[in-house]
């Protein structure tokens, strides 16, 4: 098993939880993780990426045209870190509006912002519904959804059956859209 | 036990690994979740050690080192900025020396993502002749404290461990073995020629001393760290010698290409055994050097044969290493006909995201409140920490390092007498470098304002707990005892009071002589203990909104945006609530509550 990810959003969105929850995945698993995530200045408000990559890597960032899946928790960074995807990579998106442009890649796009200000997902959730959301839409994820679930209780068995909830609403949202 | 750990935290497991049962840091990005992990493993596991955040690098260090002289092992942690105040320190130590392992942590930051300088830690070990040790990944930086520990006790010198920003905030899973923790009892051997050795000959004695341990330890370093990977070297063209996170690097890069090369890993760019170094360096046809960020392991080497690297304009010179840079280098040399690392750039046009103060953050309002009061004409020197993105308000003219708007001012009030000065400073860097020049300028009258923007926690490097808020340390009086009765304003949330405020400030700086400190008792949005957002959310009346601009470009709340009528709205997802748009802020009252 070898996959290379990038989540990219901008800060608060929760993508280091994402990152946690991923790696965890992996620990679960057997698997070897290296990755790494952006903190401090760059989070205010400014651009976030991070890196996952799991199976047997050494470095910690992604190399440009070497991601399988792009997945962005706002639209306008979903497009500034189109390079990192492979020609075969698929993306993953939260949407605000219609306007998100064609690309060259495989595209699934869920309306996420528009939900967590209409009340119908917590905004604080957003990064697990988008989690959820991509596990249902991209054939090749490497974790399935009870191995997510179980990761969620490992890091945090507190809030669990809220990151639950809201990664089965994401799945939920991309099978009946 | 397998865990996945940030390289922090895979550091901080280390440490306690090792025994180390005094720690003391200051915060710094990448290197503040050291010891924040630090202190959550002490008291979840209930272990006899100690860690605290010290007021500033320089306190850490000493607090640290003591520990180790007492035979305790120890460490410290901090940003690469932080070392070099804790240089004076660091540069006389390593002629003294200690019992107990003393590992000084310096977290680097190649690529400027969060620090002043990309200034290279290592140069600071070289120059204080002292040993460091550089890893490549969080798995190596668990392996590499481990060892700097010991090191450091078998030849009683202080070790820097220089972890990178990849190698903090990286993620990996790291294998930690069970441990028992054992904390030492200190003990203090009066031995004034060591510990309280004076110019001349008791120092003489021991520069000789340290320049006798770098040798041994420069054979330590081949015997145990290098001497082992050479029988892995096949010889021939090409050899390639990397340390820290570039040795990651240039492993993908070789699998990715199928390029056959040697690689030759330095855990211990500094002392290197260049005399045993010769023979291997000059029998390859070409050696590379990565590293990060200057090129330290490449001036000590360049000279033993046909050596390229950042010296030689082959690799680059400036910012993080990555697979791209690394094929870049190795196309350029003839190794690699083309770099696998070429992806799709979107064409159209993606609006920049500057960083910006968070939503709802009181800084806001008091940069636009002292803009309202003191107007362009100002000069306003900042400082480092959240504030310093009081840029985006046109309130920020100057950013050098930790207190330096308190010194330029002083500097600047003598220089331009004729400028009103405000300067703006957090209370952690007031308390970690602001008081000496507050001193200077009330001792020799120097005229500006110091608005001391007090929300009690190092916000920016994420909420670290500040001396005000574990020990009652009070700032008011600090300041009145440097010889200035502060004015002080508790934040209310409104653009009015605010304003109102600075406008006494500034009669009351009208008439000084000296400097005027005010300060501002503010929260951090983030703060769950003293965040005050009263949930009242805002939008904007299209039919009153001029399109003026004033809102964005004065206050700049990150909610706000155009839409393609050339209007303001209030993006509801990033809207906290904290109201104080809805009133004193737009000359045509367009911002209304959004009742939610």
């Amino acid at each position: 098993m070898r996959y290379q990810m990038v989540i990219t959003g901008v800060g608060g969105q929760g993508i280091i939880f994402l990152v946690k929850l991923l790696s965890q995945c992996a620990l679960n698993r057997g698997l070897n993780f290296i990755g790494t995530e952006t903190h401090g200045m760059a989070q205010k408000g400014g651009t976030v990426i991070s890196y996952l990559k799991i199976g047997d890597f050494k470095a910690p960032l992604v190399g440009k045209g070497r991601a399988e899946l792009l997945l962005g928790l706002y639209p306008t960074e979903t497009l500034r870190f189109l390079y990192y995807l492979r020609p075969d990579g698929v993306i993953v998106t939260n949407v605000e509006g219609e306007d998100f442009p064609d690309l060259p890649f495989k595209t699934f796009k869920a309306p996420a912002s528009k939900l967590a200000v209409s009340g119908e997902i917590n905004p604080k959730s957003l990064n697990v519904f988008m989690l959820g959301y991509t596990m249902a839409v991209v054939e090749n994820f490497p974790f399935s959804k009870e191995e997510v679930e179980e990761a969620i209780h490992n890091i945090n068995p507190r809030l669990a059956p809220f990151n639950v909830e809201a990664l089965n609403k994401g799945y939920s949202f991309a099978l009946n859209t | 036990m397998k865990r996945t750990l940030l390289g922090n935290e895979a550091i901080a497991w280390a440490l306690l690994y090792s025994g180390v049962d005094v720690m003391s840091a200051y915060p710094g990005t990448p290197s503040s979740e050291i010891m924040e992990t630090y202190q959550k493993l002490v008291k979840q596991m209930g272990l006899p050690a100690y860690g605290q955040w010290a007021a500033n690098e320089k306190v850490a260090y000493e607090t640290a080192y003591a520990a180790a002289i007492t035979g305790k092992r120890a460490a410290c942690g901090m940003k690469m900025v932080g070392l070099n105040v804790a240089s004076d320190s660091l540069m006389s130590s390593a002629y003294i020396g200690n019992k107990g392992g003393f590992l000084i942590i310096s977290a680097d930051d190649p690529g400027f993502f969060s620090s002043q300088t990309e200034q290279d830690s290592r140069y600071f070990a070289k120059f204080a002749r002292i040993p460091a040790l550089d890893p490549s990944s969080p798995k190596d930086a668990f392996r590499l404290t481990v060892l700097g520990i010991s090191l450091s006790e078998k030849f009683e010198i202080p070790v820097l461990l220089r972890p990178v920003l990849r190698v903090c905030h990286g993620r990996e899973i790291v294998e930690v073995p069970d441990f028992d923790f054992k904390g030492r009892n200190g003990e203090f051997e009066r031995n004034v020629e060591r510990w309280a050795a004076v110019p001349r000959v008791p120092r003489l004695k021991q520069g000789y001393e340290l320049l006798n341990k770098l040798n041994q330890i420069a054979l330590w370093n081949y015997e145990n760290l290098l001497k082992p990977q050479l029988e892995n070297l096949k010889g021939g063209k090409l050899l390639i010698v990397a340390s820290g996170t570039p040795y990651s690097y240039v492993l993908e890069v070789l699998e990715d290409t199928g390029l056959k090369a040697d690689v030759l890993k330095v855990d211990m760019p500094t002392p290197l055994p260049i005399n045993l170094l010769k023979g291997l360096i000059s029998s390859y046809e070409e050696v590379i050097v990565f590293e990060e960020t200057y090129p330290l392991i490449e001036e000590q080497i360049r000279h033993l044969g046909n050596v390229r690297g950042k010296l030689t304009d082959d690799v680059y010179k400036v910012d993080e290493c990555t697979h791209e840079r690394v094929a870049e280098t190795l196309k350029k040399r003839g190794f690699l006909k083309e770099t696998p690392y070429v992806g799709y750039e979107y064409e159209g046009e993606i609006p920049p995201r500057i960083p910006s103060l968070c939503p709802g953050c009181p800084h806001r309002t008091v940069f636009y409140a002292i803009k309202r009061v003191f107007k362009k004409d100002a000069l306003y020197p900042s400082d480092i920490g959240c504030y310093t993105l009081g840029l985006n308000q046109g309130v920020v003219d100057t950013v050098l390092c930790m207190g330096a708007s308190a010194g330029l001012s002083c500097g600047f009030s003598k220089s331009l007498p004729n400028r009103t000065i405000v300067a703006t400073i957090g209370d952690s860097t007031f308390l970690h470098a602001g008081i000496p020049p507050l001193i200077d300028a009330v001792a020799n009258r120097h005229k500006f304002i110091l608005v001391i923007l007090d929300n009690g926690t190092v916000a920016m490097t994420g909420l670290q707990p500040t001396p005000e808020r574990v020990g009652n340390v009070n700032i008011p009086k600090i300041v009145e005892g440097c010889g200035v009765k502060p004015l002080i304003l508790e934040y209310d949330g409104t653009i009015k009071s605010t304003v109102d405020f600075f406008r006494k400030v500034k009669e009351v700086y009208e008439k000084a002589d000296g400097p005027v400190v005010a300060i501002v008792n503010e929260f951090c949005t983030f703060d769950k203990e003293r965040a005050k957002l009263p949930g009242k959310f805002a939008k904007v009346n299209q039919e009153k909104c001029t399109g003026c601009g004033h809102c964005i470009n004065d206050f700049g709340c990150p909610a706000f945006f155009w839409n393609e009528e050339g209007k303001v709205e209030v993006n509801p997802y990033f809207c906290v609530g904290c109201g104080v748009c809805l009133s004193d802020l737009c000359p045509f009252d367009a911002f209304e509550e959004d009742k939610r």
